[in-house]
């Protein structure tokens, strides 16, 4: 019985919050209440007006347009959301309240029943409303969507069934970022003795947290090789309830509210597993760390108000730690500004000065022991400064170069560019076989022994080449003088003599991230650029698996369909026929050049061809990869002359093979661009790189078009001026034409071999081919004179 | 019984309380008398669980308070403040504390209630300073602790409903074995309603007696000697604790401690001409013994 009557100390104690604060709950209810159901009533009565409209060639959703009731139920959410910290303030009033100690702290509870009861009747008080508001909603939801549906077709009803989802994710995610916003208002409350440092420190915390965390992360990401912002700005999200928040609709709407074009998407972009980077183990991943952060943070609130004395209220700061944090925070965030630009330092340390001494004299009342505030500021930033040494000098003590144990590892998901192609095509692959992983492992071990030594042998190449890099051939020939032969350009206009950074993004052709999946749940995430050497090792990892043979088939799968079928924005599905053919393209330099596949049962051919071009892919060999001629490109997709069974679907359905003489010329003869009426050719002779750093000299990976070779006083080069509207090549210089057939785009080889140019574009000449390429020199000056 | 053992309270630098030992026995009227700042109020914190102490034990029936449940429930604590639960009717604030007091007595209350004649449905924020305090005290009477606190009690009471509370408590006290610790500044009160009082002074008690034998054991003497011109001090009575000791013209007054028979055998040593022994008020107590403290309203002169 007594057991029993104590234990119900507590919810009295709660249910007496809430009657002492009823005003204020009611506000809070009557805020939520207007909030969530005002919002999804408008917005599915706009829904369901606009289809009637639709329907029956009404005007209802023009007369009625829903925004602003939607405005004010998401302002009046906002604000109730806001009111967490308030719930918090005032639940745990005997913190701050001097008329109020006595009373509560003689209550019959001892320090624990008090802090709970406390925590359970502000809590209450701040998420009953809530859950009544979103119950509503979910009423609503139920009522509105049948009725909508019953309006729509098959795959918009799909799509709002697969809201009820999102609204459940939503919320709920929103319901924890709630629980977590009023628990850092019960630790400030416990950190705090006055109203005014309650306040000011809950909402410094909540905007603080995410922000000094993201600006530091900027700031690190950028100095740091192997991270970066783009993936680690995600962990704002375990931060704080704001950070939460921008997280959570990252989460729903990014990945989420278009659920299938994100799948479509998925694959179209990168051709792999679309469940590595589902919502739904990222959102319980998440919600899981907030859930264990908040616990967390209860526990500390716990811990601090029991160790809290009565007198203490009154007392700006209880525990003067929270408010060094907050004023570190500060601190670090403006210093943070200087690192976008250091011509700032000097204003930015007076900012940074003044904002701390002024936060000094709030919290002393006044200038009390000021010259221990000039102590603390100093030793605030040196400390910041410092960490960030530190932090960038060890690569982030030591993590960004850490690979987890390969027994600790279930998946590796690794993106990295394709080579081929205008267009970005990027793969991404997933592994769960140990033999694949272990591979990876070993070639991340590599890559990290391997990256400093290879910047600093580019940095040497890129000294040493600076001069003569070549960035365009195109009209070169009308700036050409004698006096500058070894320079085939203008200066002013083609290149920069001076140092510039950014000429090394030359050197490597691409990104590529990976993603150790642990045991724990964790996800190591690195982020690097790919030289071509590494790029060729990381091929040689994933030709052959699976996965890169299932991605394959995945974005020529994807590809096709786009090409052939036309998404619908109106009824949200692929319609066929949106064109009754896909295009071939016989080189990625000459995308004019091209002829069209036509497809008459659409869906059967696309999936025929893509499971042929899939088991090309899989027997494709290295060697294959790097030296087989490229014959086409189907959406930017190579077909190798080694994929027999494509090419010969293809043919059956009219392809036509053509030699590079002749696609140059139909390419020529179809452009309109006055320039490209001629045909600028230069032959560069085989030269091999002086640095240890690049294994494939004769490597035809490039980005933006952009290459490095050399061009020496040694080096043979010849112009060739070829006009394609009256002249036959094969009948102005058969050599040429040779020459011209044996070139390969995307050929990969560490024998030196010829570079031919055209028109700015480069293509290799097999080093078998090499006499064929000596012949035409030997020629002598074959420029054409009409 | 209500003990401090060796108790210690300090607020940062102020040593509020210093190893003091007290015991207040159950069914006292228990004043607590000091000056401003002596520790009167940290000591009904202390023994309402409020405050926690630095060292020492804090006991109430041999229970330690602090954060400890079953020791609290057996105090109740009127503090000066009368801004408690603003929002709450008398009949609300009632129905709260007596969910937290099993012994809450609703016969009591209603009794104290009709007495008093407090409107039991409006806000207590709408009553008057006297008002609150009346409501608080009928509470914490009807909570029927063994034990009831109270800090400047009667502040902002009218003098009948002063009367009025005080037989409140004197019933309560009758009825039940009820443990009274009055602290306050008003020593006529303490006066009317104590049985013992202690006197503390920065932080240390001073004295801690039966009030009957308190103003027994102090003195006011006016004596005059035979030999008119020798000069007494209060040297000349070593066997007396002597307070104050003032000589006007011929005439000695004398504050001093002990009994009427100790003083006149002492005094008798210089054939007195004169010795009126007047036992002091309590007023008069807490004067003198706070002035051998160097406690002294002279620090005007």
């Amino acid at each position: 019985m007594t057991a029993k009557f104590l234990t119900n100390y507590p919810a009295k104690n709660a249910v007496r919050i809430i009657s002492q604060n009823r005003k204020f709950a009611i506000i809070t209810s009557i805020l939520f209440l207007l909030g969530i159901p005002l919002m999804l009533g408008s917005a599915f009565m706009s829904v369901y007006l606009e289809l009637l409209d639709d329907k029956n060639g009404t005007d209802y959703y023009y007369g009625a347009d829903s925004t602003p009731y939607i405005a004010i139920g998401a302002f009046c959410a906002g604000i109730a959301v806001f009111m967490g910290m308030f719930c918090g303030i005032r639940s745990f009033e005997e913190e701050w309240n001097k008329t109020r100690v006595d009373m509560l702290y003689s209550l019959p509870l001892n320090g624990t029943q008090r802090f709970f009861s406390n925590y359970l009747g502000g809590f209450v008080m701040y998420t009953v409303p809530y859950v009544v508001s979103v119950l509503i909603g979910w009423v609503i939801m139920l009522i509105m969507v049948p009725m909508i549906t019953n309006n729509t077709d098959a795959a918009q009803a799909e799509e709002f069934h697969g809201f009820y989802l999102y609204y459940f994710l939503g919320s709920l995610g929103l319901f924890v970022l709630m629980w977590m916003y009023y628990t850092i208002s019960a630790v400030c409350a416990s950190c705090c003795g006055t109203m005014l440092e309650n306040i000011y420190t809950n909402l410094l915390l909540n905007l603080l947290l995410p922000g000094t965390f993201a600006a530091v992360l900027a700031v690190i990401t950028d100095s740091v090789s192997g991270l970066d912002f783009e993936y680690s700005w995600q962990f704002v999200g375990y931060t704080s309830p704001i950070g939460g928040l921008i997280y959570l609709f990252y989460l729903l709407m990014d990945r989420g509210i278009d659920f299938n074009e994100y799948w479509d998407s998925t694959y179209n972009a990168y051709g792999g597993s679309a469940e590595t980077s589902g919502l739904i183990p990222a959102y319980i991943r998440w919600i899981l760390v907030i859930v264990l952060i908040t616990a967390a943070l209860l526990f500390l609130a716990w811990k601090l108000y029991q160790h809290r004395k009565a007198e203490d209220v009154s007392k700006p700061f209880i525990y003067i730690w929270i408010y060094y944090i907050i004023i570190t925070a500060v601190t670090v965030c403006i210093l943070c500004i200087s690192a976008a630009d250091e011509d700032t330092i000097i204003a930015v340390i007076l900012f940074s000065a003044i904002v701390y001494f002024i936060m000094e004299v709030v919290r002393k009342r006044g200038f009390k022991k000021f010259w221990f505030s000039v102590v603390t500021y100093i030793v605030t930033v040196a400390v910041a400064v410092g960490g960030f040494f530190l932090t960038v000098t060890t690569d982030c003590f030591g993590r960004t170069k850490y690979i987890p144990a390969a027994a600790t590892v279930t998946s590796v998901e690794i993106t990295f560019d394709s080579y081929s192609g205008r267009r970005s095509t990027q793969y991404m692959l997933t592994y769960k076989d140990k033999e694949t992983i272990s591979k990876i492992q070993e070639f991340h071990r590599n890559y990290l022994k391997n990256d400093e030594a290879t910047r600093a042998n580019l940095n040497a190449l890129y000294q040493e080449y600076h001069y003569n890099l070549i960035y365009d051939t195109s009209g070169y020939t009308e700036r050409y003088t004698e006096e500058d032969s070894r320079r085939p350009y203008n200066d002013d206009v083609y290149y920069d003599d001076s140092y510039d950074e950014n000429y090394y993004n030359r050197f490597y052709i691409g990104d590529f991230t990976i993603n150790y999946h642990t045991i724990a749940g964790t996800i190591i995430h690195r982020s690097y650029s790919l030289y071509p050497d590494e790029y060729l090792d990381l091929i040689k990892i994933c030709l052959g698996t699976d996965a890169y043979i299932q991605a394959n088939g995945n974005l020529m799968r994807n590809r096709l369909r786009d090409d052939v079928w036309k998404y619908n924005d109106n009824t949200h599905q692929y319609e066929f026929p949106y064109n009754s053919y896909f295009n071939v393209v016989y080189s990625r330099s000459c995308e004019n050049s091209m002829m069209t596949i036509p497809v008459y049962d659409s869906e059967n051919t696309i999936r025929t061809f893509a499971d042929i071009y899939q088991t090309d892919i899989q027997h494709l060999s290295f060697e294959n990869f790097c030296k087989d001629r490229i014959l086409c490109y189907i959406e930017d997709m190579p077909v190798y002359e080694s994929c027999t069974g494509t090419i010969a679907f293809l043919k059956e359905h009219g392809f036509e093979e053509q030699s590079f003489s002749q696609v140059l010329a139909d390419s020529v003869y179809t452009t309109s661009a006055s320039e490209a009426r001629q045909m600028n050719i230069r032959i560069y002779a085989p030269e091999e790189y002086k640095t240890g750093s690049l294994n494939y000299p004769s490597c035809m990976m490039h980005r933006n078009n952009d290459i490095i070779f050399r061009q020496t006083e040694n080096t043979a080069y010849k112009d060739v001026l070829f006009i394609p509207e009256y002249v036959d090549m094969q009948t102005y210089c058969p050599q040429l034409s040779q020459v011209i057939d044996k070139a390969r785009e995307g050929y990969i080889s560490a024998e030196p071999c010829y570079l031919l140019v055209v028109n700015g574009n480069y293509y290799m000449i097999p080093a078998e081919d090499t006499q064929a390429v000596e012949k035409l020199i030997q020629l002598g000056d074959f420029y054409y004179r009409g | 019984m209500m003990q401090l053992k060796n108790t210690v309270k300090q607020f940062e630098d102020f040593c509020a309380l210093d190893s003091v030992n007290l015991e207040i026995p159950k069914g006292t009227a228990f004043g607590l008398l000091g000056s401003n700042g002596a520790g009167k109020s940290t000591i009904l914190r202390l023994f309402s669980g409020i405050y926690k102490a630095e060292a020492g034990e804090v006991l109430i029936d041999d229970e330690p308070v602090y954060d400890n449940v079953s020791a609290k429930q057996k105090v109740f604590f009127i503090n000066d403040e009368t801004v408690q639960f603003g929002g709450f009717t008398l009949k609300q604030l009632k129905d709260f504390y007596k969910q937290f007091y099993p012994d809450f007595s609703e016969e009591i209350f209603e009794r104290l209630e009709k007495i008093i004649q407090l409107p039991m449905n409006k806000k207590i924020s709408t009553f008057s300073k006297g008002m609150k305090r009346q409501a608080i005290v009928i509470i914490g009477i009807a909570c029927c602790t063994p034990y009831l606190l109270l800090d400047e009690a009667f502040d902002g009471l009218d003098p009948t409903m002063r009367i009025i509370v005080k037989r409140m408590l004197v019933d309560a006290m009758c009825e039940r074995e009820l443990t009274v610790v009055i602290s306050s500044h008003n020593l006529k009160e303490i006066n009317e309603m104590c049985d013992t009082a202690a006197l503390l002074h920065k932080g240390k008690i001073v004295f801690n007696r039966e009030l009957d034998s308190l103003k027994g054991a102090v003195h006011k003497i006016q004596a005059a000697f035979k030999e008119k011109e020798r000069v007494f001090t209060k040297e000349d009575f070593p066997n007396l604790e002597i307070l104050h000791f003032e000589k006007t013209q011929s005439i000695y007054h004398i504050i001093a401690k002990g009994t009427e028979e100790q003083i006149h055998q002492e005094l008798a040593q210089y054939q007195p001409l004169v010795a009126d022994l007047v036992p002091l008020s309590l007023e008069e107590i807490f004067i003198y013994e706070l002035e051998v403290l160097g406690y002294d309203s002279k620090v005007f002169d």
